[in-house]
This record gives C-alpha cells, sequence and structure tokens, in this order.
C-alpha cells in the first residue's frame, strides 16, 4: 500500500474507529466515508482484512529468537568470550557436556582426563571479560576456604585453578532434581517440606560457623539426590564472582553485567548494602515460601522497575496461607508457618532470625507443636512495615483491650461507650485493612503502588467512606497524620492533624488526650513547615489542654516545651528559647527520667538551641550526655542518634576542626540519606554542614557540587517546600561565592533575598542571612558599594531582632564589613566593629580557636593598615606575629593564605615600598590562582 | 544527581546534544549486557530484551547514575537504545555471515510461511519504522517499548503518560502498519 505519510495518519485514525466499534457492515461503513476520504477505501479494506492474520498469527508477538550469531566483535575494552565444546580440556579434567549456562558462568559435567578418579565433576566456567584476572585470583585465593565446607549437604568444592586465562572451579556434581520439583514430584506434604528445609538450615548454618556467606539461595542451587537427600550448589562461589569490596562505583561492572534474579534477592542485596548472614536467612524465607505454596512471597511481574523499587523499599511479602488454594494446605500454614515465613522475610536484618539454626528451631519447634519463639505479624506490624516505619501507634489497639472487658458485668453505659468505641476501632482496623489490600493487584489495577501512593489514595478517601461517622473520621485523620509525620510529609500532616481537630471540636467542647496528641503533633509538622506563628499557638494550645487533664510534667510536656524553644530561637528570641529548653529538660526528666528516648530527644533539642546562640561548651555538654544515655535507651530512633552524631560533627565543625567535622559528615550524609532519605529536612541540613566544612578545607568544587544535589533534593520535595528550597540555595550562595563562581552566586543570591524580602515583612534569621550572602556575592564580584550597603543592612536589621540572632554570625559580619570598607570613609567605623568581632569570638570559641586566629590576624593587618606612620611599625609586627597563628590550621593551598600574602603586599604598599608590594601581590596572586584557579583581584573584598 | 538522570532531565528540556549523548551511554551499556548474554551455539538464542534493560536500570540506579524517579522516562529511552543494539547486533551478524560462507540456519519453519526469519523481520520491522515515524511519532515509541524491549502495556503507559488503552490502541494501529509494510516487503 503506498499511501503518503498524511493519508496513513488518517487511515489509521479510521481503522482505530473501526476496531473500537467495528461495523456489522464493513462495506456499508467504508462506502459512508465522507467524500474526501473515499480514495482510502481501498487501504482500509485490506488492513480490515489483514486483521485477522495478525491477531491469528501473534504477529509481532515477541521479538523472535535470533539465528547464531558469529563471535560478536569486541567493545572497547572487551574480551572475546570462550568458546567450549566437549572433550576440550580444562585443567586436569575434560568437558562431557555442558549442564547450563548463567548470566556469569558456564557449567559443564567433566570428569578428570588422567583417569584417575572415575568420578565426574561439575566445572564452572565464568566468561571472560575484563576481570579474569582478578577472579582467577580469587579462586585460588578462597578455595581452601570452600573445600573446608564439608557438610553432607552442601555441594563440594573440591578444586580450582585456571587453564591459560580461563579459571575454572570443581565441585561435586550432584545429579537431581531442584528442590522445589523435588517436592512435587514425590507430592511431599507440609511437613514433608519443612522437613526438606530443615536439612537446607543445616547446611547453610554450617557454612555460616565458617563465615561462609552463600548470597545467591535459590531453587536451582538446592538439589535434591535420589536418595532425598538435600544438596546446595555454589556455596560461597556467588561471591567469588562478585566484585566486592571495591569501590560501589565498581561493584556493578561485573563479568557479563550479571545482576541478581531480584525475586530471590533480600533487600539489603538490592539496595547495594553490606551483607550478612541475615541475608541468607532472607533467601531462605523467599525459598521455604515457594517451597510451602509454589510462588514467590510477592509478585515481581517481570521485574518492572516500579516493583523493584518496591521490593527495595517495603517487600510487600503475602502470607504463604493467603496464597494456597487447597484448605487443607491453607491450614497447615496458617499461624506458626506463616509466622516464621514472615519473620525470615523481615524487613530489615535485625528483625529476622539470628541464625539458620534459630529459624530451624522454631521449626522443629512447630513441628513437635511446640509454640514458636516469633512473634506474629500483627495489623499494626504490617503497616508498619508498609509505611517504612515500624510500631504504629493505633490508639485503637487500647480500645481493643477495652472491648475485652465488657463482657466482664460493667454498667450498661460504660458497657455502650466500650461498644462504640469498639465499633470505632474495628472501623480504623478495616481502614487499615483496606489501605493494606491496595497491594493486591487486583484491586490496585494491575499497576505496582508505592507506599506514599497507597497512602494518598485512601487517606483522600476518608470522608466518602465514612460520611456520616464523625468520630471515626476524626480518628482516622489523627492517625493518617501521624503516618504523614512519620513519613517526614509535613504539608499532608499538617492537613489531616487540623481535619481531625475540627471534626474533634465539634463533636464535644471537652479536652481529651487524643486531641492534646493531635495538637501537639500539628505543632511539629507546622514547625517543620517553618510556620511560626501558628505553630506556637498550637503547641500553647497542647500545652493549655494538656495541663487542664492533670498535673505536669505529662508524656509529651518536655516534647512540646523544646519545640517552643527551637520555634523561639528561630525568630531570634534567643534568651527566651534558653529558658524554655530548660524547662523542657527539667520537665521531662521529672516525668520520664534520663534515661529515655524521650529524654534524649529534648536533650537534643536544647542542644541545637545551644549551639545556635554559640554556647558550645553547654552544646557540648549535652551531647556528650546524650552519647552516654544512648547505649541504655534501645529505643531511641536511629536516625536520632545519627542526629546526636551529627551534633558532634558539627560542634568540631564550630570548634574549627573542620577536616575532622568533614570526615565525619562524609559518613553521616549516607546514612541518613539510607534511613530518612535525602529529601528529609535531616538530611538537607547535614548535607549543607558537610559542604561548608568541604569548603572550610578549601575544596570549593566539591562544596558546591554536594550542595547543589542538596537544592536538586530539596527541589523535588512533594508537595513543594518553596522556603526550605530557598534556604539551601542560600547556603549554596555561599558556596559559589567561596569557589569563586561569583557571577551565578549574585544571580542566586538577588533572587533568593527577593523571595524572602516578599515574605517577611519583619527582620528574620534566614532573611538577613541572605542578605548578607548577597553581600558577600557582591563583594567577591567586586561590586564594593552595592555589597557595602546590603552588609550593613543585614547587620542592622539583625540587630533588630533584639538579642543578636547569632552572635558568632553578627561579628562574621563584621569581620567582613571591616575588610570590605577598609580605605573607605568609613574604614575606622568598621575596624571598630571588627575588633569586636574578635571579641565575640574569643568569649564564644576561646581565643585559640582558628576562627578567632583568623580574625585576631586580619584585624591586626587592618589596623596596620589604617595607623598613622608612627604606629605602624608596631602595628605591623603585631601582624606579623598574629599571622602564623591563623594561618597554621589551613592546609597549603587554602585561598587565605594567598589572601593574607595580598594583605602583606598592601601593607607594603602603604610603607613606600611600591617594588616589594608588586612582587608580593604576584606570589599571592600565583598562590591564589593554584587554589581557585582565578587571580586574585586588586583591592580583594571578601576572605576565605 | 547521576549522569543519566541529568541527561534525561536536559532532554527533557530540550537541550541540545543531551539527547543524542543518553542513547550513546544506553546502546553502551545494553550492548554489553547483551553481549554477555548471547553466546554461540546451535540452537537460536532467545534474548530476553526485558531482563536486559531491566538489569541496566538496576544497575545505573545503584552506581546512582539514575533515579528511581526516571523509571518511567530511562524506559523509554532504554528501548530505543535496545532497538539499534538488536539491529546492530542482526547486520553484524548478516556481514559476518556473508563474509564467512555460513549457511543461515533456518528457524522453526512454522513462522516461515508469515514471517520472515527472524533478522529479516528485525531489520524490516527497523525500517519501516522509519517510515512510520513520519505518520505517528508515538506509534514507533510503543513499539520499541513493546517488541525490542518487551515491556507490559501497563509500563509503556507510565513511560508516555498515557493510558493503557490509549497504548493497547496504539499498538494494533502499529501492527496493522508493519504487517502491511512487511508484507509488501
Amino acid at each position: 500500500m503506498n499511501l503518503s505519510p498524511a493519508d496513513w495518519a488518517t487511515a489509521l485514525r479510521l481503522l482505530d474507529e473501526a476496531l473500537d466499534a467495528p461495523p456489522t457492515d464493513t462495506e456499508a461503513w467504508l462506502a459512508a466515508l465522507p467524500a474526501e476520504l473515499q480514495h482510502l477505501q481501498g487501504a482500509l479494506r485490506q488492513l480490515l482484512a489483514d486483521r485477522q492474520a495478525i491477531e491469528g498469527g501473534q504477529f509481532m508477538a515477541a521479538l523472535p529468537p535470533l539465528p547464531p550469531l558469529p563471535p560478536l566483535p569486541p567493545l572497547a575494552g572487551d574480551v572475546p568470550s570462550a568458546h567450549f565444546a566437549a572433550g576440550q580440556a580444562i585443567g586436569p579434567y575434560v568437558l562431557l557436556r555442558e549442564l547450563g549456562a548463567g548470566g556469569m558462568a558456564s557449567v559443564w559435567l567433566a570428569e578428570r582426563s588422567d583417569g584417575a578418579h572415575r568420578r565426574e565433576v561439575a566445572l564452572k566456567l565464568p566468561w571472560l571479560g575484563a576481570r579474569a584476572a582478578v577472579i582467577a585470583e580469587r579462586f585460588a585465593r578462597e578455595r581452601h576456604i570452600l573445600s573446608g565446607l564439608n557438610h553432607p549437604h552442601i555441594a563440594s568444592v573440591l578444586d580450582a585453578g585456571t587453564h591459560g586465562a580461563q579459571p575454572w572451579l570443581a565441585m561435586e556434581y550432584v545429579p537431581g532434581l531442584t528442590i522445589t520439583q523435588w517436592a512435587a514430584q514425590q507430592t511431599l506434604d507440609v511437613p514433608a517440606r519443612l522437613r526438606l528445609m530443615l536439612q537446607v538450615l543445616q547446611a547453610v548454618q554450617h557454612a555460616h560457623a565458617q563465615l561462609v556467606i552463600h548470597r545467591d539461595i535459590k531453587p536451582s542451587n538446592v538439589l535434591v539426590d535420589a536418595q532425598g537427600q538435600v544438596k546446595l550448589l555454589d556455596f560461597g562461589v556467588a561471591k567469588l564472582l562478585d566484585d566486592t569490596g571495591t569501590s560501589p562505583e565498581t561493584q556493578l561492572t561485573q563479568l557479563g553485567g550479571r545482576a541478581l534474579t531480584p525475586q530471590y534477592a533480600s533487600p539489603e542485596q538490592i539496595a547495594g548494602e553490606p551483607l550478612g548472614t541475615a541475608t541468607d536467612v532472607y533467601s531462605l524465607g523467599v525459598l521455604m515460601h515457594e517451597l510451602l505454596t509454589g510462588q514467590l512471597p510477592y509478585l515481581l511481574k517481570r521485574a518492572t522497575p516500579a516493583a523493584l523499587e518496591e521490593a527495595v523499599l517495603a517487600a510487600q511479602t503475602r502470607r504463604p496461607s493467603a496464597v494456597v488454594s487447597d484448605s487443607a494446605t491453607q491450614r497447615a500454614l496458617r499461624g506458626d508457618v506463616d509466622t516464621i515465613v514472615a519473620k525470615a522475610l523481615a524487613l530489615r536484618p535485625a528483625q529476622r532470625y539470628a541464625s539458620a539454626e534459630a529459624l530451624a528451631q522454631d521449626i522443629e519447634r512447630h513441628l513437635a507443636a511446640l509454640p514458636i519463639l516469633a512473634r506474629p505479624a500483627s495489623l499494626a506490624y504490617r503497616a508498619g512495615r508498609l509505611f517504612k516505619r515500624h510500631g504504629l501507634a493505633i490508639a485503637a489497639a487500647g480500645f481493643m483491650a477495652l472491648a475485652l472487658v465488657v463482657g466482664a458485668g460493667l454498667a450498661l453505659w460504660q458497657a455502650d461507650r466500650a461498644r462504640s468505641e469498639l465499633r470505632r476501632a474495628e472501623a480504623v482496623q478495616a481502614f487499615l485493612a483496606k489501605v493494606l489490600s491496595y497491594n493486591d493487584p487486583q484491586q490496585a489495577q494491575g499497576r505496582e503502588l508505592s507506599a506514599r501512593q497507597l497512602l494518598d489514595l485512601t487517606a483522600a478517601r476518608i470522608d466518602s467512606d465514612f460520611g456520616t461517622q464523625p468520630e471515626v473520621r476524626a480518628q482516622l485523620h489523627q492517625v493518617v497524620g501521624g503516618i504523614y509525620l512519620e513519613l517526614g510529609a509535613m504539608a499532608p500532616a499538617a492537613d489531616h492533624l487540623q481535619q481531625s481537630l475540627a471534626l474533634r471540636e465539634r463533636l464535644s467542647p471537652r479536652d481529651d488526650p487524643a486531641r492534646v496528641d493531635t495538637l501537639a503533633r500539628l505543632g511539629q509538622a507546622q514547625m517543620e513547615l517553618r510556620d511560626f506563628p501558628a505553630a506556637e499557638k498550637t503547641l500553647a494550645r497542647a500545652l493549655q489542654a494538656g495541663d487542664a487533664l492533670g498535673p505536669a510534667p505529662q508524656r509529651w510536656t518536655g516534647r512540646v516545651l523544646a519545640w517552643q524553644a527551637y520555634i523561639a530561637s528561630q525568630q531570634g528570641q534567643l534568651e527566651r528559647s534558653v529558658a524554655l529548653g530548660e524547662q523542657a529538660l527539667q520537665q521531662q526528666r521529672q516525668f520520664s527520667g534520663e534515661a529515655t528516648a524521650d529524654f534524649l530527644t529534648v536533650a537534643n533539642n536544647v542542644a541545637i538551641n545551644h549551639i545556635a546562640r554559640g554556647r558550645i561548651a553547654e552544646a557540648q555538654a549535652l551531647v556528650q550526655r546524650i552519647e552516654q544515655l544512648s547505649p541504655q535507651v534501645p529505643d531511641y530512633p536511629i536516625t536520632d542518634r545519627i542526629g546526636t552524631r551529627a551534633q558532634l560533627a558539627l560542634l568540631l565543625f564550630n570548634r574549627g576542626e573542620f577536616a575532622e567535622a568533614e570526615r565525619t559528615l562524609r559518613e553521616i550524609v549516607p546514612l541518613y540519606d539510607q534511613h530518612i532519605g535525602p529529601r528529609h529536612d535531616r538530611s538537607a541540613l547535614t548535607r549543607a554542614l558537610h559542604a561548608r566544612a568541604l569548603a572550610e578545607v578549601g575544596r570549593y568544587r566539591e562544596a558546591v557540587d554536594v550542595q547543589r544535589a542538596n537544592v536538586a533534593h530539596v527541589a523535588s520535595r512533594a508537595p513543594p517546600e518553596p522556603e526550605a528550597r530557598k534556604l539551601a540555595e542560600l547556603q549554596l550562595v555561599r558556596l559559589l561565592t567561596q569557589a569563586g563562581q561569583h557571577d551565578e552566586a549574585v544571580a542566586l543570591a538577588r533572587e533568593v533575598s527577593r523571595f524572602l524580602d516578599a515574605k517577611y515583612a519583619q527582620p528574620t534569621r534566614y532573611r538577613e542571612a541572605a542578605r548578607w550572602y548577597l553581600a558577600d556575592a557582591l563583594l567577591g564580584a567586586g561590586q564594593r558599594d552595592e555589597g557595602l550597603r546590603a552588609l550593613r543592612a543585614s547587620l542592622a536589621n539583625a540587630e533588630l531582632m533584639g538579642q543578636a540572632n547569632n552572635p558568632l554570625e553578627q561579628a562574621a559580619k563584621r569581620l567582613a564589613l571591616g575588610v570590605a570598607a577598609r580605605g573607605t570613609a568609613d574604614a575606622g567605623g568598621a575596624l571598630a566593629g571588627a575588633e569586636q568581632a574578635c571579641a565575640t569570638y574569643a568569649a564564644a570559641l576561646g581565643p585559640a580557636n582558628p576562627r578567632s586566629r583568623k580574625c585576631q590576624a586580619v584585624v591586626a593587618w587592618l589596623s596596620a593598615l589604617q595607623a598613622d606612620a608612627a604606629q605602624r611599625a608596631e602595628a605591623t609586627q603585631r601582624f606579623e606575629a598574629a599571622l602564623p597563628l591563623a594561618l597554621q590550621p589551613l592546609p597549603p593551598l587554602h585561598p587565605f593564605r594567598a589572601e593574607m600574602a595580598g594583605a602583606e603586599a598592601e601593607l607594603l604598599r602603604v610603607q613606600g615600598r611600591a617594588a616589594a608590594a608588586a612582587a608580593r601581590h604576584a606570589e599571592a596572586s600565583a598562590l591564589y590562582s593554584q587554589a581557585l584557579g582565578q587571580a586574585l583581584p586588586e583591592g580583594f573584598l571578601v576572605l576565605h | 544527581m547521576g549522569e543519566i538522570t541529568g541527561l534525561i532531565q536536559a532532554a527533557g528540556r530540550g537541550e541540545a546534544g543531551a539527547v543524542g549523548r543518553l542513547y550513546e551511554l544506553l546502546y553502551a551499556d545494553l550492548r554489553q549486557l547483551a553481549h554477555a548474554k548471547l553466546r554461540r551455539g546451535p540452537t537460536p538464542t532467545l534474548l530476553d530484551t526485558t531482563a536486559l534493560v531491566n538489569e541496566s536500570y538496576l544497575r545505573l540506579v545503584r552506581l546512582q547514575q539514575l533515579s528511581v524517579n526516571d523509571s518511567a522516562h530511562f524506559m523509554a529511552y532504554a528501548a530505543r537504545a535496545m532497538r539499534s543494539v538488536i539491529v546492530d547486533l542482526v547486520r553484524e551478524a548478516q556481514a559476518e555471515r556473508r563474509g564467512g560462507g555460513l549457511a543461515l540456519v533456518t528457524l522453526d519453519t512454522a513462522l516461515l510461511d508469515a514471517t520472515p526469519a527472524a533478522d529479516a523481520q528485525i531489520l524490516a520491522v527497523h525500517e519501516a519504522l522509519q517510515a512510520l515515524a513520519a505518520v505517528d511519532e508515538r506509534l514507533v515509541r510503543v513499539v520499541e517499548m513493546r517488541y525490542f524491549a518487551g515491556l507490559e502495556m501497563a509500563d509503556i503507559a507510565l513511560a508516555m503518560g498515557v493510558g493503557k488503552r490509549t497504548v493497547e490502541r496504539d499498538w494494533e494501529k502499529a501492527r496493522s502498519f508493519l504487517y502491511a509494510a512487511l508484507k509488501s516487503a
């Protein structure tokens, strides 16, 4: 058919209509086409006629098998793959026939060529590639460990070697079926299958005891011989063929690009985390599930990306009893077996069976009809897993307990109340069950949804589903709000919590614990959203409502006070924030004692406040106390423990130990990414600090890169949080200036400053910080007048905030002003300010702190510049004395060194020694160039 | 931000060179994976392209070159790269065969009467797609993702930001076009 593209487009469109609503009489339909389309009749007729052949014949149903391809031309870095054939000699063996091949290696049946033993072996021959030499070396190194694995249920590794470039591994040959095939063939019942598993577990336990993990447990690696004995293959071999122990970048550049079979891989394997014996336990769980039900515990339909993501984040597994169809098997699996499998498949390694042996023992207990040790997976447990947090605190659980008491003859009205609470509890449970049931592909229409999407979907239905039951709605909004809070999604959290409050208000004017809880959480959400006025009101209400319920302190008192302290400090009310912080600690101590998660959380918040005020010593004392207490408080969330480390990093940073701070932060950032994700506030803050630390040690480009990534993460929050993004961009401005990328710095700074000025009518810390950074950027770009104006405005506005918002920040600004205003009419005043700055540094950080020393050197220089001839010599001497102390902690290529050399040049010029001045400036510029790739500007206006 | 993610975003913004570079990288990656899967043997090899695309995806995510949020875009680009990989492999094989004088081993003859031998079909589809691109570019994307990358309809819908039904209808239209084109070839 020869049609023009336009005609084709029309023809296809018409065809589509015809396929969608097939005409009863094709000819009539064709004849009825408008006049201008009549010429397409022939083509359409043909197209329609062809449909039968297309649909009947599976036209293009799949890519056809490719005919034999010759050895492919190598790409750069490739080594042509080997070709094996029967009769070929490899080491002391000769190949007989191929047993199979995978993405990593080919396996051949072989026997000794010298006929020494008649025993046949399975010879594993990895595909060659760039890593052949490494693999060969590993085989040699590891084989004595592997051949030491002697166990009746483990296929022994006999020998290893290389044949030319081809490494080989000789293993015991096991003729037999896979464990799943065997069980099916023998039609084994559940207890018999469990007993098979016990054999597998014995093997795995034996290997673990020798510190060998399998890493690739799946049915095809678990064979059963004719005598019904299990044999595990490839123990530890996965490790040899994988690229471990190298940097993450090369970890996956493996032979032939072998990737895991996702269906059997544990969450930590997919996420690329360190493995351990618990990894094998997980795979054993998958194997067990498949052995008992014939199916995998979760549907990874052809490992689609969405499904893989889900597997990494929250492997949603199905209970074995829920999967099988025949009732006898269902009965045998329900309860204990379900629980055992679930525990083996726990998302976090620490929650699984600690060893194969522990798993085996529970199975044995079950077989002997004894109670097992694993905890049953309750609704709360599953909901927790689904939403990536454990221990969802459902208030309904309390109501369930109450319901149990009802039958014991309470007064009628009490029973009534209990019953209605029970109904509410049931509704909540049903709701959550519905949320979880969206995992059912049928319901979700074949799309795999992320945990967050599930939550969004069901949360949107609360009002419609429970329209006539306001109490249930109030409860659900509260629960859902709490979940969002846990996920770090503050905007929807606040939204739902507010709805819950509004509903409760309408239902009853009385305050009750649930309301106080909701108020406290709402306050937290608002605080995290930086809506401080609202947060303050909410938290004040929370305290008030709480007070009405009973004597302070109560469970939430300390935390609420700590939040209030934080809000106060963010708004510049530093004295008030200190007072509140102290109160928070005291109340919490009184209520719960020090060795509790609550106290540690409060202490953490108070420490942050101390740091914000520049009171390093108090902060340090608190942080150390927290580190001391943490081991006694196992339920102190790991993210908070990381947070404590982050606090220490911050302390190190403030003490000027930048290299060590950077090292610590480098470790902490990925931990946060892993536990709470890169978009979370805490991750963003820590990343920003890491960037600053990198800058302080002179690695400016890296600092910029890190912060850019930070901005990207924050910008991708959903729903968007523009203020948080601006803050991240602000931090980027600073780094851009230091890296010498002035134009970008100025442009970005202007934008952020404009945004914040529009948002805040009154001075706030960040509004003025933005102005300061803009000043910095302008000065770095050489725009003195505008830069000075902005710097002065920032200083003045910040003063208006009452107690200077952060004395250290003000000091930094004053010092900057001293440098930038030198040589202008205001140089004297600026110098006085800079001297004040040094006093502040000395008071807050100590005179020996690197920042103090830097300040002293700079001020000494500025004084010498301004001194009249009589005093200049002495002033210069003071500068020469202070300078080495300031330079000492800096790395050799730090730009500050260059700037100080430039400072010396300026002094020389003022002293009239022009030639020496020029020479010194040239040196300074060369140094600067080495550090930053740019020349040092004459009359530079900013320091590093 | 990973390199691939960065390129995907740049391509989305229409930046010159981003798309080209993206394909380069994906092509190289997929070809390497395909390499490893194919081995010499007497029987034809069913190349599981879906698995390859997914392996590539997994690998890039773990190398932090790609964000998990980009899976839909990735699939679309990867499918197109996969098309190139397959076509190139087939052409190389043909060239070698012609040069080496080996006889073409035909496949299951039942397939022969309606459809040509595998490599001829692949090349014919590839060329027909070039003609189809002038008619409706979207149909070409669907074919790449369905035929060359073996993705499910639901995933294609996600990648293209349309409904599943739309994809199914597109697929049928494309098939009709290709059938007509192959028949007349």
